[in-house]
């Protein structure tokens, strides 16, 4: 471990045209789980002194110490609780251990002080599970007014069949449960952004045209009406959706928003196939840019690829949207959970690929990725403009090429919104980039463009941008979900 | 945040004990390619095909076809692989759900639908390469046949059912396979026991194309009689050990001999054997069958030094049973504590929590009716079946001896000795998915309880469950009885005045088709005993072979304890 402290100063600086390596920029560091465990790892949480909780798939949790890679102090691990039932969900607060596990939201305490758990208090237990094995239950930290947020799969991740499953319900700090949001499918995990708004991912399958991050506003639907056959038991302050059109073909979420109040269209479409299979855990970035400058950004967590992608949020017209881009890679096995600790700067990632596929290849994973202090030359925000977007690059660009329309390309589809697993990409668009100007800053670029269309994906390349130093950008791609056009 | 000083603070050892667990078998997974390799093999990719395969199936499947254990199948000379692509086309644009059996194996992991983000070409070449690589040898597949069938693909809202797809493209029959000329007679009628078949006229008759011995020959569902007879080809001269199932009636002739007789009408429940001595070459094979109602199952097998083990018929018996293909991953207490295993076991709802005691005595509390599901003997529980794979399905306990003490809900206040102990009770919604009717049956819990958790208790750590019932508050705590006699000790706490209702609060100790006051407590039918001293207890008849076991409590002095055990008499 004792590398990292120094890997900054090792680092190449890259030369001009040098090809960009995530390793000069972001370090992947394994932390090795105990001799004979199989920490297949499900949440990740920060505790006081330094120290983290990992909960795996098997039911275990883990207070580990001296995951930061300080020299000489190797990670040890303290089997805290065991015989949970799937936690996927940890958060601490006020001396207790909050566990997210399949049945209920459960909060553990070491009250002997023998350094593990002897108390082990049902929160609420009130939705249902039937005993199907994607009957998961994600659970968030707390939010501001203290409640954990569960976003519950649908039975065999297809139906609803017993009460709550496609429904993301909030758990006071008194143990009551509130139904919040209706329409889910296949979450993967849950999270929060800077502002404290929650959100989920959610995976590609039926209603679900590609995977993507999604806003659980309360009282939203969010697009599988499967689950909302309980709205009398739910019986919440809104009224239940009208049903979507169950045809063949489908329709488009653009359109049916029109016809469905509540629905709250996918914030941030992460294109299957293109922008990994199956995203999960979501952590906000907020590290006075010891992580890069990316602080307020959301980082996602990618099973089947074994990746991390960023996320850049905005508002718009009431409504959440944003851009995707390809981020980190190399983890090695299925991501799940991930974990920002904004004090030190640094993204724990963990996970599993038992039952689903990564590409990683070991069975399960703890990592931290530690910032070499290395700036890559990154498209760090993409904003909608009426006319186009605008973009801020991570460092001073080339106000040649980074002025030249012919540096970048965009193309845009939309998915069909229908009952069917998945859905092509439809609707292709190829917008006409007119316009790119170079602000005073040297960072920031505006592009204009002909032809944007409301509810599709755009996706830009940027592969003629050239920083001032003459480097290539290192990911030249992103995927802005334009749900609203923002007026001039 | 609050001090540290609830966290543990003490460092240990690198290697941490892990009570409870085996150390299982991080490395017994297969080898497979490391992150960066995926990713090179994919740049490196030899032709369309093999990029294909490696961007979209590789992950699951690996890149050598072998798949992994017990949660993905191998593809490498899989039968899966053989015959008609379109089995793996249709597979691959819609997805599959289901058990199959693959290679002696069998996998039950949904596959995602591929369809809407493989290209036709994609999937085509994938397929030609899979079709041709690791020993398979089967022709290429033609996009154009992609397209067609993503036709259909798109008005498919479901995944393709196992059963269903191996329906439309049955898996094709090993090189050896040992049957010839399959050919059937069918007889409609309402038979109870065998007829002599050869003195009817049969109602169709007809030749079995696809090899296997059946008796869903799609003309009747009941009240009919079959003939099967087929050429066996035998390898050698040898012991062969033949084996039926049936139900309703059958026999089974070779060369004109009656094998094995199974008449009348009843359910193919066991396996009937004989084992003789046939020369090499063909025999004369014949099948006589009849069903009645309900099931038609007919399993036919054989198994000879030569040829293994070999299925006759397209239904096997017992096919259940032979399940278990994880290595067992045994939970015991260890280190004098009690190990708990929270996951869906059999024998309780959803939310079981196993306990395992140090002394070979285990219970399930089921936290969804707040009582004790179940207690048993010896070795408390198998995970495999949860850490392998998606871990699908229910586990029953691993020791034996099991019990179900006390039934439902542990309290009930009664208005009189006639008003029933409540039931557990199911909801029903009938409703429509994506625009059909569908019928959803849930357990409705007792809105007067509700589950606090537990809290593990002195050095063996055992669990005591707390709940409340009403304004009333429960702790339940069963450990081992000690003594010669193997049982468990059972203490109930209850804080509280007021029980919810009007009547009289009762605890339903135990539950069994009889209940008899003896020396120092109450045999229940014969298996155990609630050791307890229970004057005012109550035994009551539910229904025609049912007793159940009612002690009053009284809550006069702010609270109640009951202690008892139960203690196995078998």
């Amino acid at each position: 471990m004792a590398i990292l402290a120094v890997a900054g100063l090792l680092a190449p600086f890259l030369a001009e045209g040098g090809e960009a390596s995530q390793e000069d920029f972001y370090q992947l560091v394994s932390i090795p789980a105990p001799e004979g465990a199989v920490m297949e790892v499900s949440a990740i949480e920060l505790l006081p002194g330094k120290k983290l909780a990992v909960a795996d798939r098997r039911g275990d949790i883990y207070v580990v110490e001296n995951a930061y890679g300080v020299p000489d102090q190797e990670p040890k691990f303290t089997l805290f609780a065991s015989g949970l039932h799937e936690p996927l969900g940890l958060a601490w607060k006020d001396g207790w251990l909050y566990a997210t596990q399949r049945p209920e939201l459960t909060r553990m305490k070491d009250e002997d002080g023998d350094g593990r758990a002897d108390i082990f208090e049902t929160v609420n237990d009130q939705w249902s599970i039937k005993g199907d094995y994607h009957e998961y239950a994600w659970g968030s930290r707390h939010d501001k007014d203290g409640n954990i947020w569960v976003a519950l799969c649908l039975t065999g991740s297809s139906s609803s069949q017993d009460p709550y499953r496609g429904w993301c319900v909030r758990i006071t700090p008194e143990g009551e449960m509130i139904p919040t949001a209706s329409g889910l499918r296949s979450p993967g995990g849950i999270g929060f952004d800077r502002k404290g708004e929650v959100f989920y991912t959610d995976n590609q399958g039926l209603w679900n045209g590609s995977s993507s991050l999604k806003h659980l506003k309360p009282g939203s639907f969010q697009g599988n009406p499967n689950g909302n056959i309980w709205f009398d038991l739910a019986s919440p302050a809104w009224e239940r959706p009208p049903d979507p059109p169950f045809t063949d073909d489908g329709s488009r979420i653009a359109t049916e928003r029109e016809n469905i109040p509540n629905f709250v269209p996918p914030a941030v479409v992460l294109p299957h196939g293109k922008l990994g299979q199956s995203p999960t855990g979501i952590a906000c970035v907020e590290a006075d840019g010891k992580f890069g400058p990316f602080d307020g950004q959301l980082m996602v967590g990618e099973q089947t690829f074994s990746e991390v992608q960023r996320i850049f949020l905005e508002e718009v017209n009431g409504v959440y949207q944003g851009a995707a881009f390809p981020f980190l890679k190399g983890f090695k096995s299925g991501n799940i959970a991930v974990r920002f600790d904004d004090e030190a700067g640094v993204l724990f990632v963990g996970g599993s690929d038992r039952g689903w596929g990564a590409r990683g290849g070991q069975r399960f994973n703890l990592e931290r990725v530690d910032f070499t202090g290395q700036t890559p030359f990154e498209i760090q925000e993409m904003r909608a403009r009426p006319d186009g977007f605008e973009l801020v690059f991570t460092a001073p660009v080339d106000p040649k090429t980074a002025g030249d329309p012919a540096s970048y390309g965009m193309e845009a589809w939309t998915y069909l919104y229908r009952k069917a697993y998945g859905s092509p990409e439809v609707d292709q668009a190829t917008p006409k980039i007119t316009g790119a100007t170079v602000a005073e800053d040297g960072k920031s670029v505006r592009l204009v463009i002909e032809g944007l269309v409301k509810g599709h994906v755009h996706q830009l390349t940027a592969n003629g941008v050239r920083s001032a130093k003459g480097l290539p950008v290192w990911h030249p791609v992103a995927y802005y979900t334009l749900n609203e056009i923002p007026g001039s | 945040m609050t001090r540290l000083s609830t966290l543990p603070l003490l460092a240990v050892a690198l290697t941490v004990c892990l009570p409870g667990q085996v150390r299982a078998a991080a490395d017994e997974a297969p080898a497979v390619v490391a992150p960066e390799n995926l990713a090179e093999l994919i740049a490196k990719a030899k032709s369309p095909g093999q990029k294909a395969f490696l961007t979209y199936c590789a992950t699951c499947h690996q890149p050598n076809g072998k798949g992994v254990p017990g949660a993905f199948p191998p593809l490498a000379k899989s039968p899966w692989i053989k015959g008609d692509p379109e089995r793996l086309i249709r597979m691959i644009l819609n997805g599959l759900q289901g058990e199959i059996m693959v290679l002696d194996k069998p996998f039950n992991a949904q596959m995602p639908p591929q369809g809407q983000i493989m290209s036709d070409a994609e999937i085509a070449t994938a397929l030609t390469y899979v079709r041709s690589s690791w020993g398979n040898k089967e022709d290429a597949v033609d996009e154009k046949r992609v397209a067609e069938l993503r036709k259909d693909a798109s008005k498919r809202a479901e995944y393709w059912d196992a059963e269903e797809l191996l329906a439309l493209y049955p898996l094709p029959l090993p090189d050896d396979w040992p049957l010839r000329q399959v050919n059937y007679r069918f007889y409609k009628g309402s038979f109870k026991k065998l007829p002599d078949f050869d003195k009817m006229e049969p109602d169709a008759a007809g030749h079995l194309p696809g090899g296997k011995l059946t008796v869903d020959l799609g003309h009747a569902k009941d009240e009919y009689g079959v003939v099967l007879v087929a050429k066996l080809i035998l390898p050698a001269e040898n012991d062969y050990n033949f084996a039926m199932a049936s139900d309703d009636g059958a026999r089974l002739f070779v060369d004109g001999n009656l094998l094995i007789e199974n008449d009348g009408i009843h359910p193919a429940d066991h396996l009937l054997e004989r084992r003789i001595v046939l020369p090499a070459g063909e025999h004369d094979l014949r099948v006589e069958y009849f069903e009645y109602k309900g099931h038609e199952q007919l399993f036919v097998g054989l198994k000879g030094k030569d040829i293994g083990r070999v299925d006759l018929t397209d239904w096997v018996f017992n096919v259940g049973k032979a399940k278990q293909v994880y290595p067992p991953i045994p939970l015991t207490a260890t280190d004098g504590e009690a190990v708990i295993y929270r996951n869906f076991i059999e024998g309780a709802n959803p939310r079981g929590i196993g306990v395992g005691y140090p002394g070979g005595v285990n219970q399930c509390w089921d936290a969804d009716i707040l009582n004790v599901a179940m207690i048993w003997r010896g070795d408390f529980m198998d995970a495999s079946r949860h850490w392998n794979g998606r871990g699908q399905g229910f586990q029953p306990p691993m020791g034996d001896h099991v019990l179900k003490p006390a039934e439902g809900y542990p309290l009930a206040v009664l208005e009189s000795n006639d008003t029933p102990w409540p039931a557990v009770k199911m909801a029903k919604l009938e409703t429509a998915k994506d625009g059909a009717k569908a019928t959803y049956e849930y357990l409705e819990r007792d809105s007067a309880y509700r589950f606090k958790g537990y809290q593990l208790k002195g050095s063996e750590r055992i669990p005591e469950f707390r709940y409340t019932y009403g304004d009333l508050e429960v702790f339940d705590r069963l450990e081992p009885a000690g003594g010669t006699t193997p049982g468990l000790s059972r203490a109930l706490s209850i804080q509280g005045t007021k029980a919810p209702g009007d009547g009289i609060l009762y605890l339903r100790a135990a539950a069994g088709e009889s209940i008899q006051p003896v020396e120092g407590g109450f045999q229940v039918g014969k298996s155990f005993k609630v050791v307890a001293d229970w004057p005012m207890a109550l035994i009551r008849s539910v229904g025609k072979d049912r007793q159940e076991l009612l002690v009053p409590i009284s809550l006069a002095e702010g609270g109640a304890k009951l202690e008892f055990a139960y203690q196995w008499t078998d």
